[in-house]
C-alpha cells in the first residue's frame, strides 16, 4: 500500500495536457457559462440532470448523512453586513477543469480528461478509493455509499444511454457526454461536422431563464466563447490553477 | 502516454499486485459492475401536456422501446419555450410512482382506516349513480358538492356542466392562494377579475408586496423567463425590483432591494405608501379623476389612519423606507405593485397603489386580455340557475358544514384536490369529511383527503390519455395545447371525462341530452372543429391566439365604470393580538419544489426545497441567529414550534434572512398519506394556523403567532 500511495503522491496519471492538446489538434473544448444574473435558483437544471443521468432518488436517512448524489447542485452563498443580507444560489456542475486535480490521484485511471476537455469517469475502472473525491476542491465528485434503491416501476424510466452506478463507485457530471456521442453520430449520418447547438446538456435545455450557455470554447464565434470573455466572467477558486471550463457571470 | 522507465515500473508494480491478488478478490475487482446498456429498438419523441400545475406547459417525452425515459420542454411552445420547471422535469416519477393507484378502490373499514378493496369501474359507476339518483329523487341537488382542480380543459368543462345540470351551485375550484394573483382585489375594485394580468415581462419597476413570485407563480416557467428578460435580455433600462417580505426569499435575494416587514402587514405598508403619494401630491391626478371612484373617502381614510410614522411601527421598518418606496413609484412610471391572494385587505391596499400611480390599462402595468375567449368550450346549453345559493365561499366551507347539526352536503365529489392537507388546520377539514355521508375522490394517489373518501377513482396520468389545455401567456395571449396519449394506460385507470359522460347517460334524458358524446375525445374533437384548430390536434401541438389587449375602460365592469378605491375592507388596520406566551410571528413560505402545496410525493423535488440552507427531505424552521441565541437554540437542533392551535417538530436553521421577531417554515411536507416518499416526512405548518379569517372571509395565512423551544 505504501508504494501505491507513493505512486499517487507522485501524480500518477494518464491525462493529456488538454489545453495544448485540444488547441493543437483543433479539437473542440467544451465549456459552460452560467449567468448568475439570469439564474433564479429554480433548480429545473438539477432535476433535468437527475432524470437524464439516472441519479439516486434519495431518502431522509441519506440526506441526514449528506449522501444524496446530485451531479449538479446549488451552492448557496450568504453574506451579511449589519442588517444587510445578500444571497446567491450558484449552480455547480463538475467544473470540468483543464488541469483537474481528480485525475492526478486516480490509481486506476477511472477518471481522466479526454481530448475535448471533458473530465470523464469510467465506472467499471473505479475501485472506490475516493482519492478523487477528496482531491476535488469543488466537491463535485460523489461516492456511492450504498446500493441505490429503485422500485421496479421507476426503473422503467431509466435513460438507456446512461449506466446506473453501483455501490462503491464514484460518479460525477460528464457534461452529458452521451449526448455528444449522439450528436456526433447524427452529424456523421448527415455527412457534416458537428455544429453549434447540436450538443446541448440536459441542464442547459431545461433552464427557463436561459442562464446556461454551453458549447465549444475553442470556437471564438460561439456564444459560450463570447460570454466566457465577458467583463462579468469569473471562475470559482481560479487561483488554485485548476482552470475550470465552467465560467460564471456576475450578478448585477 | 510516454513509454519511460518510470512508467514501466509503475505498470509492472500494478501488474504484479494484480497477479498476487487472491482469486475471489480478483473476481470481485475485475467483474464489470455496470449492466450493459439496453438495445434501442425504437426511439420517438412525443408531445405531452404537463398537468402537474395549472400552467399547462407542453413537454417533449422521449420514448424508447415503448417506455417514456426522458423529458424536455417543447421547443417553440409559448409557455414552455423549450424549458420546464422542476416539477415538469420530474413528471416521469409521477407516472411511474410505485404507490400510484392501480384500480378503483372502495373503503371497507371506517373512514381513514386504510382498509380498501379493489372494485371495477362499473361497480364504481353504479354506486355513484345510485347515490346521485337518490338526491335527484328527493329533490336535493344542492346536497352534492364538487371541489375541482383549477385546470382548464374540456374534462373540467364537462364536470362543471354536470354540476350545473344536476342543479347544485356548490361547485368550487381549489385555488392555491399563495400562487394566485389578487383576484379578490380585482373583483372588488374592477367589478371583475376576468382577464386582468400583470405585464411582468415588460415592467419598469416591480414592487412586490409579499409575493415570492419566483417560487410561487401561476406559471413557474414563465416567472423565471420574465425575470431573466427583465434582467438581461432587453435593450431598455434594467428593471428595478423591490421585494417586501419578512424573509429573504429567492425573489428577495434576486431583487435590487429587500425590505423586511412583519408578516401580514403588506396592506398597511401599501396604505402608508399611498399616504405619502397623496400627501406629497405625487399621485396621478388625471387617472384618478377619469377612472377612479371613491377617492375622497380613500384619501380621508389613508391620511387619517396610515401616517408613515404609525405605519412604520406596525410593519416594523424605518419611516424613510416608506417615503423611498413612494418616491420610486412616483418617479419610475408606470410602477407595478404586485401581490398574491392573501387577505383581501392586503390585496386591495396594494392594488390601490396601481390606481394611484396610474398603472392600470397601460403597458408595463396592469392589463386586460381577451385571451379567455379562445379556449375551447362545449356547445352552449340553456341551463336553469340552481335554486339555492352556494353554502359558502371556498374558505368558509368547514364552518358551513360543521355549524349545523347535520351536514348540508350529502355527497362530496373531489377531483384532484386535497383540502385535508392544503388547508389551515387540516384536522378541521377532516372533521368536515367525517360529517359528510358519502365522499368520492378522483385521485392518482391515496392522499389525506382520499383516505377519507368512500370511493377513490384513479384517472389516467396525463401521459396516458388525450390532453387539451388552455392557458394565457404572460403577455396575455391565449394558448391551446393538445397531446395524444404518450403511452397506453399502465394500470386499470379510467378517463375522468368518460366516467362523467357515462354517469350522465345513466341518470336520465335530461343529463344525457346535455352530453351528446360517446367519449371525452369526441367532445374534444367537436370543440376543436368548431374552433378551427384541427391541425394541431392531429398529432399534438398548440395554437397561439394573439389576443387583443383591452384598453383601460374594458378592465372595469363596475356599475359606475370606474375603479372603486374606497372599500370597507380597508377600514380595519391589521395587527394580530399580542400574546406574550407566543412572542414570535410565523411566516409560511412555499418553495418551488412544493409550489401549489404539492410535489412531496416526487423524490427528486425533496432534494431542492431548502437549497439556500442545504436542507432537504425534512422540515426546517428559519430563525434569526440573535433570536436563536436569546432562546438558547443551536443550529440544526430539533425544536418545537407551537401556536395556540398545535405544535410541530422541525429542525432549527439559523438564517440571517429572517426577521428577529419572526420564524419561517416551508409548506409542502408533513403528509400523513400520499405514498412512501411523502408520508411521515417533515411537518405541516398548516396545523399551526387558526381558521381565523379577515373581514372579507379570506383565511389569514400569515397571522399565526408561535413560540419555539428545544424538542
Amino acid at each position: 500500500m505504501g508504494s501505491f500511495a507513493a505512486l499517487v503522491s507522485r501524480g500518477f496519471t494518464f491525462e493529456f495536457n488538454s489545453n495544448e492538446h485540444a488547441a493543437s489538434r483543433g479539437h473542440p473544448r467544451w465549456g459552460m457559462v452560467i449567468d448568475l444574473d439570469r439564474c433564479t435558483g429554480c433548480q429545473s437544471c438539477v432535476v433535468a440532470c437527475s432524470v437524464e443521468n439516472n441519479q439516486m432518488l434519495g431518502s431522509p436517512e441519506e440526506a441526514a448523512m449528506g449522501r444524496i448524489i446530485r451531479w449538479l447542485k446549488i451552492l448557496p452563498k450568504t453574506e451579511s453586513e449589519g442588517s444587510r443580507v445578500r444571497q446567491s444560489l450558484i449552480p455547480m456542475p463538475c467544473q470540468q477543469c483543464d488541469d483537474p486535480p481528480c485525475t492526478r490521484v486516480c490509481p486506476t485511471s477511472a477518471t481522466f480528461i479526454n481530448p475535448e476537455g471533458i473530465v470523464g469517469q469510467v465506472y467499471d475502472r473505479c475501485i472506490g478509493c475516493r482519492y478523487c473525491v477528496n482531491a476535488c476542491p469543488y466537491t463535485c465528485k460523489f461516492f456511492n455509499w450504498g446500493k441505490s434503491q429503485w422500485p421496479k416501476e421507476v426503473e422503467q424510466s431509466f435513460n438507456p444511454d446512461v449506466s446506473v452506478r453501483d455501490k462503491g463507485v464514484v460518479e460525477k457530471c460528464l457534461f452529458c457526454h452521451h449526448r455528444l456521442q449522439r450528436a456526433k453520430d447524427a452529424a456523421r449520418e448527415e455527412g457534416r461536422d458537428i455544429q453549434e447547438g447540436d450538443y446541448v446538456t440536459a441542464c442547459q435545455a431545461a433552464c427557463p431563464a436561459q442562464a446556461i450557455t454551453f458549447g465549444n470554447l475553442n470556437n471564438l464565434n460561439s456564444a459560450v466563447s463570447r460570454l466566457a470573455s465577458s467583463h462579468r466572467a469569473f471562475k470559482i477558486l481560479d487561483d488554485l490553477g485548476t482552470h475550470p471550463k465552467v465560467v460564471y457571470l456576475k450578478e448585477g | 502516454m510516454e513509454i519511460s522507465r518510470r512508467n514501466l515500473f509503475k505498470w509492472a508494480g500494478f501488474l504484479g499486485a494484480g497477479l498476487a491478488l487472491p482469486k475471489v478478490v480478483k473476481a470481485k475487482v475485475l467483474t464489470p459492475k455496470e449492466k450493459p446498456l439496453p438495445y434501442l429498438d425504437s426511439e420517438v419523441y412525443k408531445p405531452a401536456v404537463c398537468k402537474l400545475c395549472p400552467a399547462l406547459c407542453m413537454l417533449q417525452i422521449r420514448v424508447v422501446n415503448g417506455s417514456p425515459v426522458g423529458v424536455a420542454g417543447m421547443q417553440g411552445h409559448p409557455i414552455s419555450q423549450g424549458a420546464h420547471c422542476p416539477k415538469g422535469g420530474a413528471i416521469l416519477q409521477d407516472l411511474y410512482h410505485p404507490d400510484r393507484l392501480r384500480s378503483p378502490m372502495r373503503q371497507t373499514g371506517p373512514r381513514d382506516s386504510g382498509q380498501w378493496e379493489r372494485i371495477s369501474w362499473d361497480e364504481a359507476h353504479q354506486i355513484l349513480h345510485d347515490k346521485l339518483f337518490d338526491l335527484i329523487r328527493r329533490g336535493k341537488p344542492e346536497a352534492l358538492a364538487m371541489l375541482a382542480a383549477p385546470i382548464r380543459d374540456i374534462r373540467h368543462e364537462i364536470q362543471k356542466r354536470f354540476a350545473q345540470i344536476f342543479g347544485t351551485s356548490n361547485f368550487w375550484e381549489w385555488n392555491w392562494p399563495l400562487a394566485t394573483g389578487p383576484l379578490d382585489a380585482f373583483k372588488t375594485m374592477h367589478g371583475t377579475s376576468e382577464g386582468l394580468f400583470y405585464d411582468l415581462a415588460n415592467a419598469n419597476l416591480v414592487v412586490s408586496f409579499g409575493w415570492d413570485w419566483l417560487q410561487s407563480f401561476l406559471s413557474p416557467v414563465e416567472a423565471q423567463r420574465a425575470f431573466s428578460l427583465l434582467r438581461r435580455a432587453r435593450l431598455e433600462r434594467r428593471t428595478r425590483m423591490i421585494q417586501i417580505e419578512p424573509r429573504l426569499s429567492v425573489t428577495a435575494s434576486k431583487a435590487d432591494e429587500w425590505i423586511s416587514i412583519k408578516p401580514d402587514t403588506e396592506g398597511v405598508l401599501a396604505l402608508g405608501v399611498a399616504h405619502v403619494l397623496i400627501q406629497e401630491n405625487l399621485y396621478d391626478k388625471n387617472f384618478i379623476v377619469q377612472w377612479a371612484s371613491g377617492f375622497e373617502e380613500f384619501k380621508k381614510l389613508v391620511l387619517k389612519e396610515y401616517e408613515p410614522q404609525k405605519v412604520s411601527e406596525i410593519v416594523g421598518i424605518k419611516t424613510d423606507q416608506i417615503f423611498q418606496i413612494a418616491h420610486e413609484m412616483a418617479s419610475i412610471r408606470p410602477a407595478l405593485a404586485i401581490t398574491c391572494r392573501t387577505s383581501r385587505f392586503n390585496q386591495i391596499a396594494v392594488h390601490s397603489l396601481n390606481a394611484l400611480v396610474g398603472s392600470i390599462g397601460v403597458k408595463r402595468g396592469i392589463l386586460a386580455t381577451e385571451a379567455e375567449k379562445y379556449q375551447l368550450t362545449l356547445p352552449p346549453l340553456s341551463i336553469p340557475k340552481p335554486k339555492t345559493e352556494p353554502i359558502a365561499s371556498l374558505d368558509g366551507i368547514p364552518e358551513a358544514i360543521l355549524a349545523p347539526s347535520s351536514s348540508p352536503i350529502e355527497i362530496l365529489w373531489m377531483e384532484r384536490v386535497n383540502p385535508v392537507f392544503l388547508s389551515p388546520q387540516p384536522a378541521q377539514w377532516k372533521k368536515v369529511m367525517e360529517k359528510i355521508p358519502f365522499i368520492i375522490s378522483f385521485s392518482s394517489f391515496l392522499d389525506e383527503s382520499s383516505q377519507m373518501a368512500d370511493i377513490v377513482l384513479p384517472p389516467h396520468h396525463s401521459l396516458e390519455a388525450w390532453q387539451y389545455g388552455f392557458s394565457p401567456t404572460l403577455e396575455g395571449h391565449g394558448v391551446i395545447s393538445f397531446a395524444p396519449p404518450v403511452i397506453d394506460p399502465i394500470y386499470n385507470t379510467g378517463d375522468h371525462g368518460d366516467f362523467i359522460l357515462g354517469l350522465a347517460k345513466s341518470l336520465g334524458q335530461r343529463f344525457a341530452s346535455a352530453f351528446p358524446w360517446e367519449t371525452f375525445v369526441e367532445s374534444l374533437q367537436k370543440a376543436v372543429k368548431k374552433a378551427g384548430a384541427d391541425e394541431p390536434m392531429k398529432k399534438g401541438g398548440w395554437w397561439e391566439y394573439q389576443a387583443e389587449i383591452a384598453n383601460i375602460a374594458s378592465t372595469i365592469k363596475t356599475g359606475s365604470k370606474k375603479i372603486k378605491l374606497a372599500s370597507e375592507a380597508l377600514t380595519s388596520v391589521v395587527e394580530g393580538a399580542q400574546d406574550p406566551s407566543h412572542p414570535l410571528r410565523l411566516y409560511i413560505h412555499v418553495p418551488m419544489a412544493y409550489s401549489f402545496g404539492e410535489g412531496a410525493h416526487l423524490p427528486y423535488l425533496h432534494s431542492l426545497a431548502g437549497a439556500h440552507l442545504g436542507e432537504q427531505w425534512e422540515t426546517w424552521v428559519e430563525i434569526h441567529p440573535y433570536t436563536a441565541k436569546r432562546l438558547g437554540i443551536a443550529d440544526k437542533q430539533e425544536i418545537w414550534v407551537e401556536s395556540l392551535a398545535a405544535k410541530i417538530k422541525a429542525r432549527a436553521r439559523l438564517y440571517e434572512g429572517i426577521r428577529e421577531d419572526t420564524v419561517s417554515v416551508p409548506f409542502g411536507l408533513g403528509h400523513t398519506a400520499l405514498g412512501r416518499y411523502a408520508r411521515g416526512i417533515g411537518s405541516n405548518p398548516g396545523e399551526l394556523l387558526s381558521s381565523e379569517m379577515d373581514v372579507s372571509g379570506q383565511i389569514a395565512w400569515q397571522r399565526a403567532r408561535v413560540k419555539v423551544y428545544g424538542a
